[in-house]
């Protein structure tokens, strides 16, 4: 089907082969089998190259270290002016009127690619903000009730998103599903329901070591107005 | 022979597929459905306990739904299933206002619609379909007056809760604790 489809794009040079049958011959060709032997055993082991794949008992080994064993302190990292060993760096705290913004996947939905799906937007087609029972007191906010987010760097959610009451929250923090929030109209079901945890995430640390990365070192005030009212009218 | 589902609230992480895998085994219309999914959460953070549960009809042995039906359109049929015989239903809804789990809804095209533990399934031998999808296993079916079943066992072996006791319906769903 592919070759077909090739083919007629002209691009008949890249499916130099009459079906697939052949590419597969091939590459068992290559590989110091055939399409006839394979036909007839189904599976075929070969030999390793790379020695074993596991270590005996007892056998001694060595790791690819300066030391060559596994290293809790690391001389190489030591020169390079890295912590030899992890030291505990404390995080960044939200500022006052501020909440860590946290945020994690919602059962129902596989990332933010199942959220047309009619049956699993029947089941959730919004996030909501979690916030605790202790900052919904302080916040003035109430269940169900629609907020706008604003990040530490000034970047203000495109939809609103409805607040969740709820002890499963910290009180420093507040939390999202991602995946929502789309401002794409073709998307019929999830256009403009809740809000993109992606927009307010501006500030990424980078493990400098490592190079992992965490993206829940952002801080988001929560808007009770509308921030875009006072633009429209 | 009575059947039983035996849901583990421990390993229910709440991910609702069995609600989808029961819409379209079923033809449920979207926008309703046989079974759901409750959360409770009790105490304060960070004392937080959170129980997740599926739940949909407990086909009680003592159903008040049944008894209520004025056509005889909800009956008892073998393993002690409740079920609805749509072309006997008038769509009175007494069994909806009777049931103290809110286990039954008016299907659009006018008959109450409920779950029937997927009984076509059963005369093939498989599992309703909630319990084939679940994708932590937490959910068993089977025969409880037979000692050697799972779901005996597990009864046997852990302790439980059923929906609503004080109903007095002697509910056939149980969840583990």
């Amino acid at each position: 089907m592919t070759k077909e489809i090739g083919s007629r794009l002209d691009l008949q040079a890249y499916f130099v082969y009459k079906d697939f049958e052949e590419v597969i011959a091939w590459q068992l060709n290559e590989m110091g089998s055939s399409l006839e032997e394979m036909k007839k055993i189904g599976v075929k082991n070969f030999k390793r190259k790379s020695g074993p794949l596991y270590l005996k008992k007892d056998e001694a080994y060595e790791f690819a270290t300066n030391s060559g064993k596994i290293e809790f302190y690391s001389e190489e990292l030591a020169n390079l002016g890295l912590d030899p060993m992890p030291v505990y760096t404390s995080h960044e705290s939200p500022e006052q009127g501020f909440y860590r913004l946290n945020y994690g996947r919602s059962p129902m939905h596989t990332f933010s690619r199942t959220i047309n799906n009619p049956n699993l937007s029947d089941l959730t087609n919004e996030n909501t903000l979690w916030v605790n029972p202790k900052v919904a007191r302080i916040e003035g906010l109430k269940n169900g009730q629609s907020v706008w987010l604003e990040n530490q760097d000034g970047i203000i959610s495109s939809f609103s998103i409805n607040v969740r009451v709820t002890e499963r929250i910290r009180w420093d923090s507040v939390y999202m599903y991602h995946g929502f929030g789309h401002d794409n109209k073709k998307l019929s079901r999830a256009h403009g329901k809740g809000v993109s945890d992606t927009e307010l995430i501006s500030n990424i640390k980078v493990d400098p070591l490592m190079g992992g990365t965490g993206m829940r070192g952002n801080f988001v005030k929560i808007l009770i107005d509308n921030p875009t009212k006072e633009v429209l009218l | 022979m009575k059947y039983a589902m035996v849901i583990d609230t421990l390993k229910c992480v709440g991910c609702s597929d069995c609600v989808v895998a029961c819409q379209s085994e079923n033809n449920v219309p979207i926008g309703y459905c046989r079974d759901w999914v409750t959360e409770s959460v009790n105490g304060t953070y960070p004392l937080v306990e959170i129980e997740l549960k599926s739940e949909r009809c407990n086909q009680c042995d003592n159903a008040p739904c049944v008894r209520c039906c004025p056509t005889g359109a909800s009956h008892k049929a073998d393993g002690g299933i409740v079920l609805v015989t749509a072309d006997e239903c008038i769509g009175c809804g007494a069994c909806i206002a009777s049931c103290p789990y809110d286990a039954r809804y008016q299907h659009p095209d006018g008959y109450v619609d409920k779950c029937t533990f997927c009984a076509h399934r059963l005369k093939k031998g498989q599992n309703p379909a909630c319990v084939s999808v679940c994708p932590t296993k937490c959910m068993y079916f089977g025969d409880i007056d037979d000692p050697t079943t799972k779901v005996s066992h597990l009864l046997a072996s852990r302790k439980f809760k059923v929906l609503a006791p004080e109903a007095g319906t002697k509910p056939n769903v149980y969840y583990l604790i």
